[in-house]
């Protein structure tokens, strides 16, 4: 890299009138005028992109009411690099069919890398946008089936809703008190 | 080899007694929890120890319990302001081990998002680089800049920290159709006039200059021997650089400059990242304007999950499907080892496998660990304040040193 030369008169003239340091006000001066860049979350928040994997939640069968998808094949259990999944599951005495009777999400555990959706085979997982997941005590983060239709319910209505109203994802959006 | 000081309890130059600090574990300038013990003489470090370890997670020892698909979310908590590198350099080695190529639609994409995080990190250094020398200003812009950044990557993965986008025989997802007129139109439009902007704030000032000219002189020989790479290296007039002298993915087919320092002061590391952030824009354009149509995962079967709308058609694919799923990759025996040209550095992954589904062994090289192996002697005979004007062009990354 090239020195600058500090010798002659227009380094003496640069160093006496403070120049570079005038260029920097100049900088900051200017950006007054400028449009904020930051939002004022809460109050406004944005539609987070369609990839982001934020709480883990199971959905219903779109065919059937009240049923959910989940077959019971434990590859989310497997693949899950936290171990924040579990399954209690029966054995149907009459018919032999496997029953899921439970599913339990221990959110602490989970580290939001979207395995558990991706290998789901009947798709009976997925991400929802949600990120605000503190509480007041750690049951309340341990989620079991019950609790996780309904998160998965809530977030395919609010997602269609946002589709209805037109709003891209990455976009700022107001929230109503 | 450097004269050794050791610690002494007789009285300093000015007739009192040498004062023993903690700079660090929660001094704001060793950037995380690093901490440095010193031993003043008055005003002046006598002597300096550094001492890690106050993050480390054992990341090591943990990928030996885990398949090798449940490793790579995880290895993007280790340089968190560089994840990219990390996953590339872990899913690099697994790859050579087994003998497979991510197709080429995939490397441009792995290309893309490593410079891309090499602007943001950069970006963070710069700003984080001013606060340690005073200068409040620079962090304010630098983070909105990085910001924009931020968003285009999390466009793509979906993540803007943790993304778990790379995997074993390509990436994830392919990219967003939009992505790629939103990423040169933010490149060409802005991002260089910003960064010139961001140049004059501080390039040229008076009191910046005084703070990093000739402060932390490494010369080339010494920087060789002490185990440099990256931005650290090159700063001291070496240019080496694993993308171009161990050519990985596809940086053989596009063109960029690796800009050497002459001094190896703190400065001239400021003048080298200042470079690096613009030509790596300049990659990220290029290799958009090269980007093959194609696959964006291996074919392999050892490694290639069947699309989930085909796995129900017979039964030989959900045996596959479902084997992959919950045995995860076997991949041969033998040891690789796999690096990649970081932010900070070499960052490199050494694995052995014993022909299971997990590692055998797998040890991490981290570049910062190893670079700021020569900050005690840098520091000797100077002033505390230029401890942190050393140690902050050092861009050091504490998860990543503490492993
Ligand atoms: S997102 Fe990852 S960590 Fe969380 S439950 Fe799914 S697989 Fe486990
Ligand atoms: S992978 Fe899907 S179907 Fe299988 S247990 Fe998990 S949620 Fe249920």
């Amino acid at each position: 890299m090239a020195q600058e030369k500090e010798t002659g008169l227009k380094y003496s003239l640069e160093r006496l009138f403070l120049w570079e340091i005038m260029q920097g006000m100049w900088l900051t001066f200017k950006s007054m005028f400028s449009k904020p860049v930051t939002m004022r979350y809460p109050e406004e928040r944005w539609i987070m992109p369609e990839r982001f994997r934020g709480q883990v939640a199971l959905v219903y069968d779109p065919q059937a009411e009240e049923k959910d998808l989940c077959v019971g094949c434990c590859l989310c259990i497997r693949v899950c690099p936290s171990g924040a999944l579990d399954i209690i599951s029966s054995v149907d005495p009459q018919t032999g069919k496997k029953n899921v009777d439970d599913y339990l999400y221990n959110m602490p555990r989970c580290i939001f890398c979207g395995r558990c959706v991706e290998i789901c085979p009947v798709k009976a997982l997925i991400n929802t946008g949600y990120y605000e997941l503190a509480q007041y005590g750690r049951r309340d983060l341990e989620l079991h089936k019950k609790d996780m239709l309904q998160v998965g319910q809530k977030w395919k209505k609010e997602r269609r809703e946002m589709e209805q109203q037109g709003l891209t994802p990455q976009s700022l959006v107001k929230v109503k008190k | 080899m450097p004269e050794t000081v050791e610690p002494v309890e007789t009285l300093g130059t000015t007739g009192t007694r040498h004062l023993w600090l903690n700079f660090g574990p929660q001094h704001p300038s060793t950037h995380g929890v690093l901490r440095v013990l010193l031993q003043l003489d008055s005003e002046y470090i006598r002597y300096a120890q550094l001492h890690y370890g106050y993050l480390h997670r054992g990341f090591e020892k943990l990928a030996e319990n885990k398949t090798y698909d449940q490793f790579v979310p995880i290895t993007d908590r280790l340089d968190y302001l560089g994840p990219f590198f990390n996953t590339c350099a872990f899913v690099m080695a697994v790859e050579k081990l087994m003998g497979v190529e991510a197709p080429r639609r995939a490397q441009y994409i792995r290309v893309i998002m490593m410079e891309l995080i090499r602007i943001s990190s950069h970006l963070l250094w710069l700003g984080a680089f001013g606060i340690d020398l005073g200068a409040i200003t620079p962090v304010m812009y630098c983070l909105r800049e990085r910001e924009n950044i931020l968003d285009l990557i999390e466009m793509v993965t979906g993540a803007r920290l943790t993304h778990n986008y790379f995997r074993i025989g390509g990436v994830g997802k392919d990219l967003p159709p939009e992505f790629k007129d939103r990423a040169v139109e933010y490149l060409e439009k802005s991002y260089f006039e910003k960064i010139k902007d961001y140049d004059v704030l501080l390039k040229k000032n008076r009191i910046f200059l005084g703070r990093t000219k000739g402060v932390g002189i490494v010369s080339a020989e010494e920087a060789i021997n002490y185990g440099f790479t990256g931005p650290t290296l090159r700063s001291c007039g070496v240019p080496f650089d694993l993308r171009k002298n161990d050519p990985y993915l596809v940086y053989p087919e596009l063109k960029f400059d690796i800009p050497t320092g002459d001094t190896g002061d703190t400065y001239d590391r400021y003048i080298v990242r200042l470079v690096e952030l613009r030509e790596s824009a300049k990659l990220v354009i290029q290799a958009l304007e090269k980007l093959p149509e194609g696959e964006v995962m291996t074919r392999d079967p050892r490694i290639f999950q069947p699309p989930k709308d085909k796995i129900f058609d017979n039964v030989e694919t959900l045996i596959h499907y479902c084997y992959l799923a919950s045995e995860g990759i076997n991949a041969p025996r033998g040891e690789v080892y796999a690096r990649v040209e970081g932010a900070r550095g070499e960052f490199g992954v050494y694995l052995f496998s014993n022909g299971t589904n997990r590692p055998y062994r797998l040890f991490i090289r981290v570049p910062t660990f190893v670079n700021l192996t020569i900050v005690p002697k840098l520091a000797q005979g100077r002033l505390v304040a230029d401890l942190a004007a050393i140690l902050g062009g050092f861009d050091m990354v504490l998860g990543e040193v503490d492993k």
